[in-house]
């Protein structure tokens, strides 16, 4: 079983899903807004966990414009997921973009307990 | 100083008052161009938004960079999750004079309080819609929401976490716990707005709640200075 490359859209917020040899890319693009991101890409991004044994996960925030609040829950619970199956995780954010700067520094603190996430600025991923 | 130089009043359209017979004019120290337009009246807004009611009064020191306005937006809105997204455009657009950092806070603002409304919010006869208004000042921006609450645990829940806001004087400690009891698992729910607004927003919140229609209003406040 692996991940296949693919696009996923809610309203204005589209993933996109590269799978790679060694390590898998999930990149957010556009706008979260939707009412309840937990139902629907929450339940999305845990059903990709089965399917990233012995790969790292890479998720791109860069082109991602907005997220509503209720976006985090999902991410977080993802991120509990992902460290709790052992998938080497990458997160990565723009700094020069305020509010990645605020919402990503924080989930960069709360995360630190989790020793299979890393929360990046995009000049460290690079 | 600078103030607009005449006044419209109409509907349907938005109306700058920029010719120069209308708005320009020079500020005392004669080295700034002034832009002014005030506009009254309601709106036919797209994206099939409810009318609005809107009155602006907006001063533009180029010189200064500095915006002095005097804006009003109120409407009332159909308690579905497509306007969340509706009104923060509107408040972008509206907006638009201010500072991309404030325009960005005060369109989070109102899509956070929008959808608590909402997500939490109830309607019945008398109370069908919410009801959202900003008034921009050149000192303050106010967001308030409006909305018959859906239970009292969800009331006693959102004057709970006001309380916390307004009486810390570290908010961004209070994000964070409530990020953690979000990664732990414990928490059900986001409920995570309010701290937005209050941390990464820089608003102020507080709370009215009128027990014989049960309706809640929660109010945002941030100074311009």
């Amino acid at each position: 079983m692996s991940v296949e490359t693919q696009k996923v859209e809610w309203d204005e917020l589209t993933l996109l899903v590269e799978a790679g040899p060694l390590a898998t890319t999930v990149r957010w693009q556009g706008i979260s807004e939707v009412q309840d991101p937990e139902t629907s890409v929450g339940q999305f991004l845990r059903g990709l966990i089965p399917k990233l044994s012995g790969h790292k996960l890479v998720m791109d925030f860069l082109a991602l414009e907005y997220m509503n609040s209720a976006t985090v829950q999902p991410l977080l619970r993802m991120l509990r997921a992902l460290n709790d199956n052992q998938i080497p995780t990458e997160i990565v954010y723009d700094s020069d973009v305020d509010w990645q700067r605020v919402s990503f520094r924080l989930i960069k603190t709360v995360s630190s307990t989790l020793p299979h996430i890393r929360v990046m600025e995009k000049r460290e991923a690079s | 100083m600078s103030h607009p130089s005449c006044i419209s009043t109409f509907q349907g359209r938005h109306h700058r008052l920029d010719e120069p017979s209308c708005g320009t004019q020079a500020d005392g120290n004669n080295v700034a161009a002034l832009l002014g337009y005030q506009y009254t009246g309601s709106r036919a807004s797209q994206d099939d938004l409810p009318r609005y009611q809107c009155s602006t009064v907006t001063s533009v020191s180029r010189h200064q960079m500095k915006v002095n306005m005097n804006k009003n937006i109120s409407m009332d809105i159909p308690v579905t999750w497509q306007f969340v997204r509706k009104v923060k455009r509107l408040i972008e657009d509206e907006l638009d004079e201010l500072p991309d950092a404030f325009r960005y806070s005060a369109s989070m603002v109102a899509a956070e309080l929008v959808g608590n409304a909402i997500k939490y919010g109830e309607t019945s006869k008398s109370a069908p819609q919410a009801h959202f208004n900003v008034l921009v000042t050149p000192s303050e921006m106010v967001i308030e929401v409006s909305n018959q609450i859906k239970s009292e645990e969800n009331l006693r829940e959102v004057q709970t976490r006001i309380d916390q806001l307004s009486v810390s004087s570290n908010r961004e400690t209070l994000y964070l716990k409530r990020l953690e009891e979000l990664l732990s698992g414990n928490s059900q729910g986001s409920q995570l707005g309010l701290y937005r607004i209050g941390y990464e927003g820089e608003f102020d919140l507080s709370y009215t709640y009128t027990n014989h229609e049960h309706v809640l209003t929660i109010r945002a406040t941030r100074g311009l200075s």
